[in-house]
């Protein structure tokens, strides 16, 4: 009945789908005291609209082919498969069979869509109306996620462990993505960059501006995004194995290497390593190991870990530089260390011991593949993300006035406020 | 149980709270637990040969808890909510939540752990479980899409506390009904006890009782929609799939039963130490705050409370 499975994906998926509340106060600390309900929504939205429409239809998008099923449209690239509607045929295959794994697979991988659209909202923090984000939310996953995710994490192998079927990606470019470097994090960096350049720059975008206005709620995130981290990365394994045991000390090693190196690095440039950073740095290491945490040594994991916590650390400057404003660094940390993790494979990977990478093999083939996948899923998601954006902007509007935006969208948009340290019925106390 | 504390926040004395914290789970939760999930099977058939009598006499289908741990509570903190009393002040929108992000993390680690709660009952790790399991995802998230669609047309706003608040509601609704609903059913229970949960908090305002953190409005309201919806759209015995009432009566019967017992018990209860010892604090302590009064302690050191 495959209980042990059974019983892994879940609890995964319970860890995954917890990192989503995670970002939300990751997110929601490093906003002004003024947005962090509206920051915390955009999150929370992404959980009931994207679980939704995943059971819809959001999985027999993302895991169907020709092979079985009711399906139509174009194997390995854009299709669905009818029966799944509503989860129908895995449901009555579960109650059939009594093996809950297809079911616990489904709902993993349900986590992992609502976290990629929770993502992309770091972008447009202090500025968003919430409505125009779920529309955008419901029509990214529909258009971008739910197809790219077949590309990616959609193949079945054969008994030697060869991929006889499946997305495009995987199957005919031969892209290597354990977790989701390339569906996840370029995929929501990309579209994150698109979206800063539709609904433009905040009211005092200037460097040092925009202090946290909570920094342990901020770790508090971090905590939880590295504690479901571990589920993502490891339950991407399917079974507590020894591949399951890699991912595992990879997301360790590289997490531990990117908050070392931001810091240090931050010790240098500005004389003082900040805990907003070290938070950074973690997430960027686990970012980057995402794609490879199956398919490299623990070494190599560190090395990864060590090398995007400097990278991402020079990668947010860019904003300033070029003058979009990625608010909460989607773009420098979820983009840049998506491109850099799923490009490391083709240098330092391996798969089962069985070395791809160029440094080992001398070819570069690899490589070229791992670039071709960042690239098909960056450019495919910064394009419909844009258009998207663009259409909604003109359309209900995605941004709220000045005046509100001064005032604080907290108020404006969700008539809350996230402390209030007196008791009003006391007022009268002064 | 400490579901019910918070019928009674802002009032309340720590060591009456305790007292009927352990005077109501020996004689209200222990035996009704033993009503609901004390059962053997027989291992031919699968039916339940033994065990308490409104699993086994019935045949109500609760799989997590609707009755004995939500109806249970709910209507406890009813009771409680009637024997404390209002809180000063008690009138619609005057009393805010002081810690939005808190609550909101109190929401994450409730949902997390209800994985546990839900698909743990199964017992072992199997179809059931995982079904169980897909559902405690879905149900909520559509129960928040709920909720806060009612805020943004009775209001014009949709909050977070609301969507926190939804996504409870379909946790309470799902409990009982995790595993013998598909997820269609169960998106669809989310969305109703999302919808009736946001339109049930404002009863507390109408009918002048201080639930203060809307335990009854959510856990009551959402264990009785979740038990009842098994009789309406339950796989194998729900009327709409031409299964007939039966299951909807049993269903209704064993809600009430534990509704009526608890609130009796609770009340009875609270109201003997109400009169031995006082539940409530004095009224100069429940404005000074009662964290100082009870506790000694403050949970902030801001000293912005303090004018």
């Amino acid at each position: 009945m495959q209980q042990n499975e059974t019983m892994f994906l879940i609890i995964c998926s319970a860890m995954v789908l917890f990192m989503t509340p995670g970002l939300a106060f990751f997110y929601g600390g490093l906003v002004r005291a003024s947005s962090v309900v509206s920051m915390m929504m955009m999150s929370f939205g992404s959980i009931a609209l994207v679980g939704v429409l995943w059971v819809v239809y959001g999985y027999a998008v993302s895991f169907s082919g020709s092979g079985s099923g009711n399906y139509v449209g174009f194997d390995g690239v854009l299709g669905i498969d009818l029966s799944n509607i509503g989860l129908d045929r895995v449901i009555s295959e579960t109650l059939s069979s009594n093996n809950g794994f297809n079911l616990a697979f489904s709902g993993f991988q349900a986590t992992f869509a609502i976290i990629t659209v929770a993502l992309i909202s770091g972008a447009i923090a202090d500025r968003a109306k919430f409505g125009a984000w779920m529309l955008f939310a419901g029509l990214w996953v529909t258009i971008v996620y739910f197809p790219v995710a077949g590309w990616v994490f959609n193949f079945t192998t054969d008994e030697s462990g060869n991929i006889i079927d499946g997305g495009w990606l995987v199957k005919d470019i031969g892209l290597l993505d354990f977790a989701g470097g390339t569906v996840v994090e370029v995929a929501s960096g990309a579209s994150a960059l698109a979206l800063a350049l539709v609904i433009g720059k905040r009211f005092g975008f200037t460097k040092g501006m925009h202090a946290p206005h909570n920094v342990p709620l901020t770790l508090i995130g971090v905590g939880i995004l590295w504690f479901g981290w571990f589920g993502f990365n490891a339950g991407s394994e399917l079974r507590a194995d020894g591949g399951a045991s890699l991912a595992f000390v990879n997301t360790l090693a590289a997490g531990v290497g990117g908050l070392i190196s931001w810091a240090i690095f931050e010790r240098f440039k500005h004389g003082k390593p900040t805990a907003v950073g070290a938070g950074s740095g973690a997430v960027s290491g686990m970012v980057a190991i995402t794609p490879a945490c199956g398919f490299v040594e623990p070494i190599w994991a560190l090395v990864l870990g060590l090398l995007v916590g400097v990278v991402c650390a020079l990668a947010i400057e860019l904003k300033y530089v070029l003058g979009f404003d990625d608010s909460l660094d989607v773009v420098g940390i979820h983009l840049v260390a998506g491109i850099v993790g799923t490009l490391f494979i083709g240098v330092f990977g391996n798969v089962a011991g069985d070395p791809v990478g160029a440094a080992f093999t001398g070819e570069f083939d690899q490589l070229g593949k791992q670039g071709i996948g960042v690239l098909v899923v960056g450019l495919f998601a910064f394009s419909a993300s844009w258009l998207l954006a663009k259409l909604i902007q003109l359309t209900i509007g995605l941004r709220v006035s000045s005046v509100d935006e001064i005032a604080g969208v907290d108020a404006v948009m969700h008539g809350e406020t996230a402390y209030s340290a007196s008791d009003p019925r006391w007022s009268w106390r002064g | 149980m400490a579901l019910i504390s918070g019928a009674i926040a802002d009032r309340a004395k720590f060591g009456a709270w305790m007292i009927f914290a352990g005077v109501w789970a020996t004689l209200v939760y222990f035996p009704v637990a033993n009503w609901v999930f004390n059962f053997t099977l027989d291992p031919e058939t699968g039916a339940v040969k033994d065990g308490g009598w409104i699993v086994k006499d019935l045949g109500v289908i609760d799989f997590a808890g609707g009755t004995a741990v939500h109806i249970n509570a709910g209507a406890a903190g009813l009771a409680l909510a009637i024997v404390l009393g209002k809180r000063f002040g008690f009138s619609k929108g005057i009393t805010q939540p002081h810690n939005v992000p808190l609550t909101l993390l109190g929401v994450a680690l409730l949902w997390f752990g209800w994985f546990g709660f839900n698909a743990g009952s199964e017992l072992a790790a199997d179809g059931i479980a995982s079904i169980a399991f897909i559902n405690t995802l879905a149900a909520p998230a559509t129960a928040m899409l709920g909720w806060i669609l009612v805020e943004k047309l009775k209001h014009g706003k949709a909050t977070s506390i609301g969507a926190g608040s939804g996504a409870v509601a379909g946790l309470v609704a799902i409990t009982p009904a995790c595993a013998t609903l598909d997820p269609i059913w169960g998106m669809a229970l989310g969305l109703v006890a999302g919808i009736l949960c946001a339109l049930a908090i404002d009863l507390k305002f109408r009918w002048g009782f201080d639930d203060s953190l809307d335990v009854v409005g959510i856990h009551l309201v959402g264990g009785i929609v979740g038990t009842l919806w098994i009789g309406l759209f339950s796989r194998d015995f729900g009327a709409v799939f031409g299964h007939g009432w039966h299951q909807f009566l049993m269903q209704a019967e064993g809600a009430g039963a534990v509704l009526l017992y608890s609130f009796v018990g609770a009340l009875i209860i609270g109201f003997i130490i109400e009169k031995a010892i006082g539940f409530r604090v004095k009224a100069q302590d429940e404005i000074a705050g009662i964290d100082t009064v009870v506790h000694g302690e403050e949970a902030y050191a801001f000293g912005a409370d303090r004018g």
